[in-house]
This record gives C-alpha cells, sequence and structure tokens, in this order.
C-alpha cells in the first residue's frame, strides 16, 4: 500500500515533500517534512493529522513568530540527520556535562547570540531538545564569570533586591565570592 | 554590537533581541535548565540578580548542583575544608564549631574526606557524626586511616554519608572484619570502588582466601605494599585464579603493588610469565610496561610496570616500582 499520509513515518519519500507552516504574523513558510520533523512538536501535528493533513494548506505555530521561526528552521535543516542528544550530569555534584559543540553550532549562536531566549522558548514550544539545550548551555556561558551587575544589564533585568536581601544573601552562602 | 547585529536582521525587529526580553517573561523551567548547567558558585551568584532567580533558587536547592570541595579532612586538632583551588577553611573542634557554617554545608560534596588515625579522640568522632548528619553532603572518596575505627566509620556512612568510593587504610584485623562481614553490600547505596590499602603483606593471605572462597570482590581495588616474597606468591596465584575463574572480574578488577625492590619486581615479572601466556608486551600512553594475557572468551589481564623516580628530602633519589594488574572483559 503506497502511503501518501503522514502515516509512513518513516518514508524518506515523504520526508521530500514540502509541508507549509504558518507562524503567529501570517508568515508562510515551505519546509521539508524531513526537517519541519526536527520538532517534536511538528512530527506530532504531522503524525496526528495523518490521512487528513493537507501539506498545502499548512500546519499554525500559534506560539512562535516568523523572525524566530526562521533561524529555527536554520538549525532543524542542519541537524535533520542527526542523532537524540544526550543530556547526562555530573552524578555527585549533579551538575549538567556541557557539550561540545560543532563549528557550524557555535557560528550559528555567534550569529543569533541577542536571540537566545526566544530561541530557548522556541525550542521548548517546538520541542527540539537539541537546539534547547544547547541554547541554555550558550546563556549559562554568557551568565559564567559575570558579576550580579553585569548579568542584569546584558538581560535587561531590574534589580529588584534591597541591600539588606543582598547582604542576606552573602551571609547565608558562606562560600559565595560575588 | 547590538546595533550591527539589527542592521543584519531587517523583519521585525522590535519583537526580538535579549533588551525587550524582560525577565518576567522566561519560562521557570527554562531558567531551572540553565542553573543545571552552572556549578553552585555560579547559582549563588544569580540569587544576587534578581528576586525572582533567588526564590527559583531557594526553592530548587536540593535539587540544583552542589558545592565542590575538594577535601574535608578530620585530624585530632582541628578539621578542615578545603576547596578545589586549594583555599581552606580551618575550623576546630568543640564549641568554636559554628553550627552556620556546618549546615551551610548542606550543598556540597567532597571529592575527598579523610579520617586520620588521630580522629580516635571522642570529640572528633561526635564532630564527624555532627557534621555529616548536619551537612547532608555527599562525598566521592572517603579515605579511612583506620585503627580499630571500624565499627564508627561504618555507621558514618551508613547514617549520614554517600560516598562512591573508599578508600581504606586498614590493620590486619580490620580487613578480616571487612571480608568476613562483607557489609558494604548491605548498605542501601553501597561504593561502587573500595580502595583497600594492605601494606601488611600478611593481608595477602586473607585477601586470596576471601576471592577463592566465591565472594564477589569485583569493586575492590586492592594496594599491597612493601613487597616480600611471599607476595610474588600471591601475584602467581592471582593469576593463575585468572586463568581458571568463570568471571574473574570477581576476584577484584584491580591491583596495585607499589614498592622499592627492584630484585622482587623483576622475581613477580617472572611468575607471571611462568603462568600465564602473556599476549603483548608494549609500552602505553603513562610509559608502562604493559604484559597483556588475553583469554579466549574475551577477558583481558593487563599486568603493567611502573618505574618512579622522587627525590627524597635529602636529595636522594628513590626508585619506587609499582605493579598493577587490572581485569579487563573485552
Amino acid at each position: 500500500m503506497a502511503t501518501e499520509s503522514a502515516n509512513g513515518v518513516s518514508s524518506p519519500e515523504l520526508n521530500e515533500r514540502d509541508v507549509v507552516i504558518t507562524t503567529n504574523d501570517n508568515r508562510n513558510f515551505t519546509v521539508k517534512i524531513g526537517v519541519a520533523r526536527v520538532s517534536k512538536t511538528i512530527n506530532n501535528m504531522i503524525q496526528d493529522l495523518g490521512e487528513s493533513l493537507d501539506l498545502s494548506s499548512g500546519i499554525p505555530l500559534p506560539n512562535v513568530d516568523g523572525p524566530i521561526f526562521e533561524k529555527v528552521l536554520e538549525w532543524c535543516e542542519e541537524h535533520k540527520n542527526a542523532p537524540e542528544i544526550k543530556v547526562e550530569q555530573d552524578p555527585h555534584t549533579r551538575e549538567r556535562k556541557w557539550f561540545t559543540m560543532t563549528e557550524w553550532e557555535e557560528e550559528y549562536f555567534r550569529k543569533f547570540l541577542s536571540h537566545l531566549w526566544d530561541l530557548a522558548m522556541a525550542a521548548n514550544y517546538l520541542e527540539i531538545p537539541s537546539l534547547y539545550y544547547y541554547t541554555c548551555q550558550k546563556l549559562a556561558e554568557r551568565i559564567k564569570g559575570r558579576t550580579p551587575e553585569q548579568i542584569r544589564e546584558m538581560f535587561g533585568i531590574e534589580d529588584d533586591l534591597t541591600e539588606e536581601e543582598k547582604a542576606e544573601i552573602r551571609r547565608t552562602n558562606v562560600w559565595c565570592t560575588y | 554590537m547590538l546595533s550591527t547585529r539589527r542592521k543584519s536582521n531587517t523583519r521585525q525587529m522590535k519583537n526580538l533581541g535579549e533588551p525587550s526580553m524582560s525577565s518576567e517573561h522566561i519560562p521557570t523551567e527554562l531558567l531551572y535548565n540553565i542553573f543545571l548547567m552552572l556549578n553552585r558558585e555560579e547559582i549563588e551568584k544569580c540569587q544576587l540578580v534578581t528576586s525572582r532567580w533567588k526564590d527559583l533558587i531557594d526553592t530548587n536547592s536540593p535539587i540544583l548542583p552542589l558545592y565542590l570541595f575538594h577535601e574535608m579532612c578530620i585530624t585530632r586538632e582541628i578539621f578542615m575544608i578545603r576547596e578545589r583551588g586549594g583555599q581552606a577553611m580551618k575550623l576546630s573542634h568543640g564549641d568554636r564549631l559554628d553550627l552556620q557554617i556546618i549546615r551551610s554545608l548542606k550543598n556540597v560534596v567532597f571529592e575527598r574526606y579523610i579520617w586520620s588515625e588521630w580522629t580516635r579522640s571522642s570529640v572528633a568522632e561526635e564532630m564527624t557524626k555532627k557534621l555529616a548528619k548536619e551537612s547532608g553532603g555527599s562525598i566521592k572518596t572517603i579515605e579511612f586511616y583506620g585503627n580499630g575505627l571500624y565499627d564508627e566509620y561504618q555507621q558514618v556512612l551508613e547514617n549520614y554519608v554517600q560516598a562512591s568510593k573508599v578508600h581504606l587504610k586498614l590493620m590486619r584485623t580490620e580487613l578480616k572484619q571487612l571480608f568476613t562481614k562483607n557489609n558494604f553490600a548491605q548498605l542501601s547505596t553501597p561504593p561502587s570502588r573500595i580502595c583497600i590499602d594492605c601494606r601488611d603483606p600478611l593481608n595477602a593471605k586473607v585477601l586470596l582466601d576471601f576471592m577463592k572462597s566465591g565472594n564477589d570482590a569485583s569493586r575492590f581495588t586492592l594496594i599491597l605494599g612493601t613487597p616480600r616474597t611471599d607476595l610474588v606468591h600471591f601475584y602467581g596465584n592471582l593469576v593463575q585464579l585468572f586463568k581458571e575463574s568463570g568471571n574473574p572480574e570477581k576476584f577484584s578488577r584491580h591491583i596495585q603493588l607499589v614498592g622499592r625492590d627492584h630484585g622482587l619486581f623483576y622475581s613477580t615479572s617472572r611468575t607471571i610469565f611462568d603462568n600465564g601466556i602473556v599476549t603483548c608486551t608494549r609500552k602505553d600512553e603513562e610509559n608502562r610496561v604493559v604484559y597483556q594475557i588475553d583469554r579466549k572468551d574475551g577477558w583481558v589481564l593487563i599486568v603493567a610496570f611502573q618505574k618512579d623516580i622522587t627525590e627524597s628530602e635529602d636529595e636522594d633519589l628513590i626508585m619506587n616500582y609499582k605493579i598493577e594488574l587490572i581485569v579487563l572483559k573485552k
């Protein structure tokens, strides 16, 4: 039986077909199914729709806007054949192990450095673990070694702690050097 | 920098970029996943950024990464907590120990926790228990220089702390106790590696009997020292065990022999040659001479010889020899 629908999940033919995805600013993106599927959310939608999927009328993404989706798509294109990432932690300190990024990934984040929060939130909604955890790492990298003041400035966060509260934090965290 | 980036992205700039992202919009889960990538020091620093971050860290403190200290050392007079970089906090026993500091240790993991034989004093014992109980810290390696303290040590390990690796320097009687009771296995989270430092060669016999009796010693790393002739015999027996045992891992995965007598090491290597078919000889990346014995079913015994030259205080050169036996499954 020739599976024309999206139910033939692993069908390479289907991966080559186009699907239209509409972002919340009414922009239409024509994307190869194999690329769109890097997002588990979109993949689930394609599977759920099954026979009834109309590839041309499109899949709506009410939580993502066009400019960010465009950036996410760049990631998906590069990672369409990438294996699932492994999130590992040190069994003692519980610290997450940092991922080793490829030159392409480093360049990607250099390019979109000022959109890290949006990328992380889009990746979370679209369920793209690689983009989500890698962006978290990039954000952690930005936080590392910077003073609280520099962090607030960088992320545009308001300083709503009183001096007393700060003194209390420093007192309870006896090893804290900031 | 921001301005150039803005130029390169012409569409819908007003919705994008860090400055427009006010912190309330960041989902809790995202922040949590960022904090998990940071070490404890960075996390505590993040508490100073904004009240939202502070509250989130407060609430999730027990599941966020722990502070890593290099070592905690308990001796007769003081105990010392050392950071990885070497900065040490010395605390005296008795009333001078500030409970506040102990409580602040709840989010730490110690790479090494050393109980010296001086810990014998009841004050120190009390202190250890108090510290372990109050801090709830996790411990990677416990080094225990026993002198009849085995039971207390066991109690501390059972009730207060977890360790993945235990390094024991034991007297013969304690070693017997360890092997007869084998109570590590009964701990709720037994250590994955138990390193036993038994420089007394008579211990070798106890060990060998333990292994021969079919007990599982796969978690033990044994360090044997001050080699004498009877140890050569011991090594010969180990190689024999390796060749015969169905699951050679059971008799220990890693055995080290350290000493200064070159002749003895020479005869040990000969014993190994006589007992086993050495498949290959090579030098490894640590410049050790390595003999390898392969079993048909995939088990490999690696015997590595290493020569170390160190300078003593009066500038004499001291030769140290180390033989390691490592059992591997290919």
